[in-house]
C-alpha cells in the first residue's frame, strides 16, 4: 500500500512537471536536475545532553526537479537518514514493589528514517528555475522506524521480596523491538543554485520543518522533567523528540545534473 | 581635370545639387582584424626591455591607450578611406616627404565630430574632427595643426603625461591638496603643448607651406566656438511677395564679440591662444616667407574638402539635435549651394524641430549638452544672435506657419524628396492641432494699396551695413562694425502668407486642414509611430534582429587603473559566443554587427554601424520616449538590408567597488527602427560578480523573451 501511495505521488509530480507550458525557458533550454543533496543538522545541543556522541546529524537525499515556469520549479525527493539515541532520559517504572536508583535505561536504539518531500522552488526576481537564489517551500512525510535489543537497552530496578530484602533486577520491555512512526510535515526554506560548465548544479541553503522545529522548541523550553514516561510509551516519547530535533533545521549542499 | 580625379580615386560630388553624407569605403585597416591582446603584449615586452623604473606605469597606459584607440575607430565615428581622409593623408605625404620613416608610423583618420579639435596617440593615430576642418581657413592651418599633433607623438607627450600625474597623485601623501595637484598637471601639459606648438612649427617650417597660417591658426581656434563663418542672418531669408516678418522678432543689433584670448590658463590643460600665437610669432619672427603658399594640394580643393566638411558637420548638429547651430550653418551653405537639396532638407528639418521644441514637444534628456534647452538669445555672439532672438520671440503659432510656408515650397522644389514630402505634411497635422481661425488666412489677393514711400533716411538706416569681401572669418571679425536695423511693429502679418499657394497649387489647398485643432494626429511619417501603446504579446514574434556589438565592462575601484580592459575584451568575446549559442538553441536568426568581428572587406557593415548607432544617439538624447529621429535617413535602407526592422543592444557591466563589494548589470533592449519604439527592456542588477552562469541565463533568457514573449 506503501509503494502505491509513493508511485502515485511521483506519477502526480511528473504530471505536474509536462503539464508546464513547453515555452519555459530553463537555464539554456534545460529544465530537469536530478542528485544527491548533503544535509547537516548541528547536533551540539543532543551532544552536549548525552544523546548523540557526534555534533551533527547528517541525513543523504535523492531527488529530482524540473521548471514548470520561468521562476518556479517542482521538485521531489528522498532523504534518509539513521543514527542512535543514547538514553538519558528516565523512564518511570511504575510497579508495586519497584525501586529505581538510576531512572536512566542502559544502551541505545536506532533510528531509521526516510522523509518524502514534494517541493516548489520559486526563483527570486531575475533569476529564473532552475538557477539563482529562491524561496523552497512543500510539504513532507517524515517516516522512520526505531529498533533496540532488549539485551542491551534495559532499565536497572531494584525488587524488595522483603521489608528488608531488595534484589537487583531489569525491565527489558520498551515495547515491540521495532516500532514504525510516521507523520506530516510543512517546510521552508532559501538556497542558491549555481552552475558550472552549463551542466553541474551546486545547490546550497536551508530548511525548516515548520511542526519538527516548533516542536523541538517546546520540548526544549518544557525540559525533560516534563515528560513522565513510562516504559511503553518512552521509545515512541525520545524518538519523536529527536526526530524533530534532526529534522527542525538543516543546511545542505546539493549537487546535481542539468538535462 | 575629370581624368586626373578619376585616376587620383576622387570622384567628387556636385555640391551645387546634392550631398552624400561622407562614408568609409575601401578595405577596413589592420586596427579592426588585429588581436589587441597581442599587439598589447607586444607593446609591453618593448617596455620591459628598455628596463626603466617605471615600467608597470607605463604597461598600464600602453593597455588602456591600445584600447582607446581601437574604441575610437571601430566606434563608427571615424572615416576610414573617404574623401576627407585621403585629403588629410595627403597633407601629412607633403608635410614628411622629406621624413617618409615618420610617415609610415602615423594613421591618420577624420572623426565625424562637430568638436572644432584634433588629437594624437602614442602609436601614431592622429584623429582630426569635422569640425576642426570646417573652420580651417586654408589648407595650410590643417597643416600645421597635424604638425603639432605629430610633434605630440615624436615626443611621446601622452605617456609621459601619464607618468608624470602619477607622480603628481602620489604627492597627496605628502599634503598636496587635491587643486594644487590640478594646477601642477595642467601646469605639465601647457609645457607639452607649448612644445607641440614649438616643435610642429618646426616641422611645418621644412614644408612650403605659408609660415603665417600657423599664427592664424590660433585665430582660427580662438574664434572656433562661432559658426565656421559669419554671415549676417537676413531677415528676408524667410521672406516672400506676401510674407514679411515684423521687424520686432530681429534685433537693432547683434552682439559684439568677446576677446577671450588671454584668459587665464592656471587651470586649463593648454596655454591660452594669446601666448601661443605670441611664441609663434616670435618664431616666425623675421624669417622669409616668400614662395610659401596656402594650399599645395590646390585652393579648389582644399574648399571642396572643407564643404564636404561644413555639409557633414550639418548632419552632425542634426545628429545631436542642436537645430539652432544646423539651421545657420545650413543657411551659410545656402548662399554658396542654393539649389541644393540637402541644404533644403537641413533647413527644413531643423524649422521642424524648432517648431516641435517650441510646442515643449522636444526636450533633450539630463546627459545631452542641450539639456537646458537652446542656447539664449543673450549668451550669443555676433550674427547668429539674430536667428537665436528670431527662434525665442517668435510665437510657435507663427514658426509654424514660417515652417510650413518655406518646407512645402522646397517640397514642390524637389518633388521627389520623400523628407521635405513627410515634413510637409506633418507641419499640415501640426497646424490641425494648432487654435486658429479660417479668418487668419486669406485665400485670395488682397487689392493692390498705394505703395508706401519711406523716408530716404529710415531706407538707408534699415538697410544692414555689410562687410565687403573679407577673406577670411577673423578678418571679418577684425573689421567688423555694428549694423542698425529699425525696428517695425505690425501684427497679422501672415495673413497672406500662403495666397499664392490658395490660388494655384491644388495639392495645398486640398492639405492644409479647413480648421485647427483635429483630435487626429498624424506626424512625420517615414519614421511612423503609434501614439498608445499596443500590447506586444498579441503581436508577432521576434524571428531575426540585428545584434549590435554587445558591450562589456568590468571596473576594478581598488586598482589604479579601474578599467579592466584586457579582462572586459575577453569576457566580451565570451559574450559573443554565448550569445551565438543561445540563439541557435533557440533558433532565433541573428546577425551580429560587431566591429571587433569584421574581415577587411567588410567596409558597408562599420557604415551600418555608424548609421544605427547615430540613431540611437539622437534618440537617446532625449528623456521622451518618442522622439522624432531626423538626422538618420539611411535607416530605412539598413533595415532593407538585414530585413528586419529590430536591433539589440545589450551587454553586462560589473564593478568592484572601493569596498570589495561585487555588483553585476544586464541590460537588453530591443528597438523597433521602422516604428520608432522601444519594444522590449530589460536592466537587472546582481550582488554578485559577473560569473558565466549569470551571463549565460540571462542571455538566454532575453532572447527567448525575444522568441516567445518579449515582455517589457
Amino acid at each position: 500500500m506503501r509503494k502505491k501511495k509513493r508511485i502515485y505521488g511521483l506519477l502526480f509530480f511528473l504530471v505536474l512537471c509536462f503539464a508546464a507550458p513547453a515555452q519555459v525557458p530553463g537555464y539554456m533550454g534545460k529544465r530537469a536536475v536530478a542528485g544527491y543533496g548533503f544535509y547537516a543538522h548541528p547536533a551540539f545541543g543532543s551532544m552536549v545532553n548525552g544523546y548523540s556522541k557526534s555534533p551533527f546529524h547528517t541525513q543523504h537525499e535523492f531527488f529530482i526537479e524540473y521548471a514548470v515556469a520561468k521562476g518556479v520549479s517542482l521538485g521531489a525527493s528522498a532523504r534518509l537518514y539513521r543514527f542512535v539515541n543514547i538514553n538519558v532520559d528516565e523512564v518511570f517504572i511504575q510497579e508495586p514493589g519497584v525501586y529505581q536508583s538510576d531512572r536512566r535505561p542502559e544502551g541505545t536504539y536506532t533510528i531509521k528514517g526516510r522523509n518524502y518531500q514534494f517541493y516548489a522552488k520559486f526563483f527570486k526576481d531575475s533569476y529564473l528555475a532552475p538557477w539563482g537564489k529562491y524561496f523552497v517551500t512543500g510539504i513532507t512525510i517524515n517516516q522512520y522506524k526505531t529498533q533496540y535489543d532488549p539485551d542491551e537497552m534495559r532499565a536497572a530496578v531494584s525488587i524488595y521480596l522483603t521489608p528488608s530484602l531488595v534484589a537487583p533486577t531489569y525491565v527489558e520491555d520498551f515495547g515491540p523491538t521495532t516500532q514504525y512512526y510516521s507523520r506530516p510535515d510543512f517546510f521552508f526554506g532559501a538556497g542558491n543554485a549555481r552552475i558550472i560548465a552549463n551542466k553541474i548544479v551546486i545547490d546550497y541553503g536551508y530548511i525548516i520543518n515548520a511542526y519538527a522545529l516548533t516542536r523541538g522548541v517546546i520540548n526544549f523550553v518544557e525540559g525533560s522533567s516534563s515528560f513522565n514516561m513510562t516504559n511503553e510509551d518512552y521509545i515512541r516519547i525520545t524518538s519523536d523528540k529527536r526526530v524533530n530535533a534532526v529534522n527542525g533545521f538543516n543546511l545542505y549542499l546539493k549537487v546535481g545534473y542539468l538535462f | 581635370m575629370f581624368l586626373l580625379l578619376a585616376l587620383s580615386g576622387f570622384s567628387q560630388q556636385d555640391l551645387k545639387k546634392e550631398y552624400e553624407p561622407l562614408k568609409s569605403k575601401g578595405e577596413l585597416p589592420a586596427v579592426f582584424t588585429q588581436n589587441i591582446r597581442n599587439v598589447i603584449r607586444e607593446d609591453i615586452s618593448e617596455i620591459n626591455k628598455k628596463r626603466e623604473s617605471d615600467r608597470n606605469l607605463r604597461s598600464t597606459f600602453v593597455t588602456a591607450s591600445n584600447y582607446q584607440i581601437e574604441r575610437i575607430i571601430r566606434s563608427g565615428n571615424t572615416l576610414i578611406n573617404d574623401e576627407v581622409t585621403q585629403y588629410l593623408n595627403k597633407i601629412a605625404d607633403v608635410i614628411l616627404k622629406d621624413n617618409p620613416g615618420l610617415r609610415k608610423q602615423l594613421n591618420i583618420f577624420t572623426l565625424k565630430s562637430q568638436v572644432v579639435n584634433a588629437y594624437s596617440f602614442d602609436k601614431g593615430y592622429i584623429f582630426i574632427d569635422i569640425g576642426l576642418i570646417a573652420q580651417a581657413e586654408t589648407e595650410a592651418q590643417l597643416a600645421y595643426i597635424m604638425c603639432h599633433e605629430i610633434s605630440h607623438y615624436t615626443k611621446q607627450h601622452h605617456i609621459n603625461s601619464y607618468v608624470k600625474n602619477a607622480e603628481i597623485d602620489r604627492r597627496r601623501y605628502d599634503g598636496y591638496s587635491t587643486e594644487d595637484r590640478l594646477i601642477e598637471k595642467c601646469q605639465y601639459s601647457k609645457e607639452n603643448e607649448s612644445e607641440a606648438d614649438l616643435e610642429g612649427f618646426k616641422m611645418y617650417e621644412r614644408s612650403t607651406y605659408n609660415l603665417k597660417q600657423a599664427e592664424k591658426a590660433f585665430d582660427m581656434l580662438q574664434y572656433a566656438h562661432l559658426p565656421f563663418e559669419l554671415i549676417e542672418f537676413k531677415k528676408n531669408f524667410f521672406e516672400g511677395p506676401n510674407y514679411v516678418l515684423p521687424q520686432g522678432y530681429f534685433l537693432k543689433e547683434v552682439s559684439s564679440i568677446k576677446d577671450n584670448s588671454n584668459e587665464d590658463d592656471t587651470k586649463l590643460t593648454h596655454p591660452n591662444t594669446k601666448k601661443r600665437k605670441q611664441a609663434i610669432s616670435e618664431m616666425v619672427g623675421n624669417r622669409d616667407n616668400s614662395g610659401r603658399v596656402n594650399s599645395v594640394l590646390g585652393q579648389e580643393k582644399f574648399e571642396y574638402i572643407r564643404d564636404l566638411s561644413r555639409l557633414e558637420l550639418c548632419r552632425l548638429y542634426l545628429k545631436n539635435r542642436d537645430y539652432p547651430n544646423a539651421l545657420y550653418a545650413a543657411y551659410i551653405l545656402h548662399q554658396k549651394f542654393p539649389d541644393n537639396e540637402y541644404i533644403a532638407e537641413v533647413i527644413s528639418k531643423c524649422l521642424y524641430a524648432i517648431t516641435l521644441y517650441n510646442r515643449n514637444e522636444l526636450t533633450y534628456s539630463s546627459d545631452s549638452y542641450l539639456e537646458n534647452g537652446f542656447q539664449q538669445y543673450g549668451d550669443v555672439e555676433s550674427y547668429p544672435q539674430q536667428l537665436y532672438h528670431l527662434i525665442s520671440k517668435m510665437p510657435e503659432f507663427e514658426w509654424t506657419i514660417l515652417s510650413l510656408n518655406y518646407v512645402y515650397r522646397e517640397h514642390k522644389k524637389f518633388p521627389s524628396n520623400k523628407t521635405l514630402n513627410a515634413l510637409s505634411d506633418s507641419l499640415f497635422s501640426l497646424m490641425k492641432r494648432t487654435k486658429w481661425d479660417i479668418e487668419d488666412f486669406a485665400r485670395v489677393p488682397k487689392k493692390p494699396q498705394e505703395p508706401v514711400v519711406k523716408d530716404s533716411a529710415a531706407v538707408a538706416d534699415s538697410l544692414v551695413k555689410v562687410v565687403k569681401e573679407p577673406s577670411s572669418k577673423t578678418d571679418l571679425i577684425a573689421s567688423m562694425q555694428k549694423e542698425r536695423v529699425v525696428r517695425n511693429d505690425d501684427t497679422a502679418y501672415y495673413k497672406e502668407v500662403f495666397v499664392d499657394l490658395f490660388m494655384n497649387d491644388a495639392e495645398f489647398k486640398d492639405k492644409f486642414p479647413s480648421s485647427g485643432l483635429s483630435e487626429k494626429d498624424q506626424h512625420y511619417k517615414i519614421y511612423d509611430y503609434k501614439s498608445r501603446r499596443r500590447r506586444l504579446d498579441a503581436q508577432a514574434k521576434v524571428q531575426k534582429a540585428v545584434l549590435l556589438e554587445p558591450f562589456y565592462i568590468k571596473v576594478d575601484e581598488t586598482k589604479r587603473e579601474e578599467i579592466q580592459y584586457v579582462t572586459s575584451d575577453e569576457r566580451q568575446e565570451d559574450l559573443n559566443k554565448t550569445i551565438s549559442t543561445c540563439a541557435q538553441k533557440l533558433e532565433f536568426e541573428l546577425i551580429t554587427i560587431d566591429p571587433g568581428l569584421l574581415t577587411a572587406g567588410e567596409v558597408d557593415k562599420i557604415n551600418d554601424y555608424s548609421v544605427i548607432n547615430d540613431w540611437f544617439e539622437e534618440k537617446f538624447d532625449t528623456d521622451k520616449e518618442k522622439v522624432k529621429i531626423l538626422n538618420t535617413d539611411d535607416i530605412g535602407e539598413v533595415v532593407k538590408k538585414y530585413g528586419t526592422p529590430y536591433v539589440i543592444r545589450t551587454g553586462v557591466a560589473t564593478v568592484i567597488t572601493r569596498t570589495g563589494a561585487k555588483r553585476t548589470y544586464f541590460y537588453a533592449l530591443l528597438f523597433d527602427l521602422a516604428k520608432n519604439e522601444l519594444v522590449y527592456k530589460r536592466y537587472e542588477y546582481f550582488k554578485t560578480k559577473d560569473r558565466q552562469d549569470l551571463v549565460n541565463a540571462k542571455v538566454y533568457e532575453m532572447l527567448h523573451d525575444l522568441k516567445f514573449s518579449r515582455k517589457r
